[in-house]
């Protein structure tokens, strides 16, 4: 029945085609007929157009695609420029030797890490957790070898111009790759993969080409907004280094026995706070009564910058390594985890801070405060641990 | 290493959307003096005409548009220096070298050192 139905419809549409047709003809020979040039031209660029669109329609979207896609390439082509200039130029500040890093940095812009195969996952995060320290290592060792003289803290920031540029450099090299690639195959779909994410890619980029500036010159970045709260929990207290690149300080507050944690500042770093979590309950056997993390975490669109919320579970980014360690932790001895959030946009976590993000802070001191308040009895141990990177952020 | 293309030269789109401009100028004249001798032609022309005028002064306002865009503004990273002792309080600009928790240049009233307690950007100024 459904076969009648489409014949008849065919029939129907294809008949109505037809007749369209031959009356656009026969009014383009009673135009030749009258002698009107306009009409006939005008008639014959119609029908130009209206064949053009049939055939052809495809091929314009994907050529008008294709420059949108060049001209981002040409964009973010002069980002990553501008940002291995800089990082070029904070390397040869930061060295007194003579010694020329472009040759190195150039090099060093296509660095990659391979992650462990996942066909068997038992057993990944250690081996994550490896391929990660052997890279950190790898980039601390090359800052050292380029500029021997730069301190801890210079140090660190170097390494952070580094990762933005290596990050701006792979942007532009997989945009320029999709747009060469759909230029020779001039596939629609292809193209339209691209093309669709082009916006927030160039947010991504666009947020990191501001990003490189702050960590050349030190400035917090709404990232470090955890690392900001624990800081102002741990100034003015004693700190020792717990783990890589984390200090913790101990201090009194209501009677409860906090244990503060951040990257260690003011230098840019996140360092490792799961195992320094992991450290501070081994070294209390477990007898800690929460864990309090703060980091800052994406806002959906609409929502207030700087804006706090409260919940569960372990509040940190990256590539799960250290949310596995605290959760692990936290389970062997049933330790409570609650997370207190800072809200930005993924833009607003690798620029400069801005002041409701600052603001938002002092927020999150007065949330952390309840929670412990509520949380622990006079006498407990509670670890607070501010997460991000903590450049431009002292403890 | 390939890289992407530019667009083609400013002068060869200028004279082409100029000329396009030109055209549909001719084109709504022609409709109109087509529309008082009767000819069944006014509408096409006024169509095309309206058509070629529409494209071409959007081409023109966005090739405008791109000449006079201003590159964004650069942050203005403030600094915020305070002493603990009388709470005096300073805003200046970010120097390198300045980080949240540093002591830095004594307090001019009570001339104790100060110390960094915030570091931001300064917002540009909100339209209403």
């Amino acid at each position: 029945m459904d076969g009648v139905f489409a014949n008849l419809m065919f029939i129907t549409l294809f008949s109505e085609f037809t007749l369209k047709v031959q009356s656009m003809f026969s009014s383009i020979f009673a135009q030749i007929n009258t002698g009107d040039p306009t009409s006939l031209i005008l008639q014959f660029f119609y029908l130009l157009s209206f064949f053009l669109f049939i055939f052809y329609g495809n091929r314009l979207q994907t050529y008008l695609m294709l420059r949108e896609i060049g001209n981002a390439a040409g964009r973010l082509k002069g980002m990553k420029d501008t940002a291995r200039n800089l990082a070029i130029a904070t390397l040869k500040e930061s060295t007194k030797e003579a010694i020329d890093p472009t040759p190195r940095i150039d090099h060093f812009l296509e660095y990659f890490t391979i992650m462990p195969a996942s066909l068997d996952p038992t057993g990944i995060v250690p081996k994550l957790d490896h391929a990660l320290d052997v890279r950190d290592q790898r980039f601390r060792d090359e800052v050292k070898l380029i500029a021997p003289t730069a301190d801890d803290v210079k140090t660190n920031d170097i390494e952070g111009v580094l990762e933005v540029a290596i990050s701006l450099n792979t942007i532009y090299r997989v945009v320029n790759h999709f747009y060469l690639l759909g230029k020779k195959t001039m596939s629609l779909y292809l193209i339209m993969q691209i093309q669709m994410q082009l916006p927030m890619i160039m947010e991504i980029a666009e947020s990191y080409s501001v990003a490189i500036k702050a960590f050349a010159d030190g400035q917090p970045i709404g990232d470090g907004a955890g690392a900001l709260v624990a800081a102002k929990f741990m100034h003015g207290n004693e700190t020792r280094k717990i783990a890589k690149d984390v200090v913790v300080a101990e201090t009194q507050f209501e009677g409860r026995r906090l244990l503060v944690l951040k990257a260690e500042g003011p230098g840019s770093t996140v360092g490792k706070p799961g195992e320094a979590i992991k450290k501070l309950i081994d070294e209390n056997e477990g007898k800690v009564a929460a864990v309090i993390m703060i980091d800052a975490a994406g806002k959906y669109e609409g929502e207030k910058s700087g804006e706090t919320s409260e919940g569960t579970g372990a509040a940190i980014g990256g590539i799960g390594v250290d949310q596995y360690t605290i959760e692990e932790i936290t389970l062997k001895y049933k330790i409570p985890v609650h997370a207190v959030i800072v809200k930005e946009s993924v833009k607003e976590s690798v620029s400069p801070m801005t002041k409701d993000i600052y603001e938002g802070t002092d927020i999150a001191v007065a949330r952390v405060k309840r929670l412990i308040h509520e949380r622990a009895k006079e006498g407990d141990i509670v670890i607070v641990a501010g997460i991000g990177n903590s450049v431009g952020i002292g403890q | 290493m390939k890289t992407a293309q530019k667009g083609p030269p400013i002068p060869i789109f200028l004279i082409f959307v100029v000329g396009i401009f030109l055209f549909s100028i001719y084109y709504l004249y022609d409709a109109v003096t087509a529309f008082f001798n009767g000819s069944a032609n006014a509408s096409f022309q006024l169509f095309l005409g309206l058509f070629g005028f529409a494209t071409s002064f959007l081409a023109l306002a966005q090739f405008l548009k791109r000449l006079t865009m201003t590159p964004p503004p650069v942050p203005k990273i403030l600094t915020t220096v305070e002493c603990k002792n009388d709470g005096f309080k300073n805003v200046r600009p970010f120097a390198k070298g300045d980080y949240v928790f540093k002591t830095v240049e004594n307090c001019q009233k009570c001339n104790e050192p100060m110390m960094i307690t915030a570091i931001y950007v300064e917002e540009p100024p909100k339209k209403s």
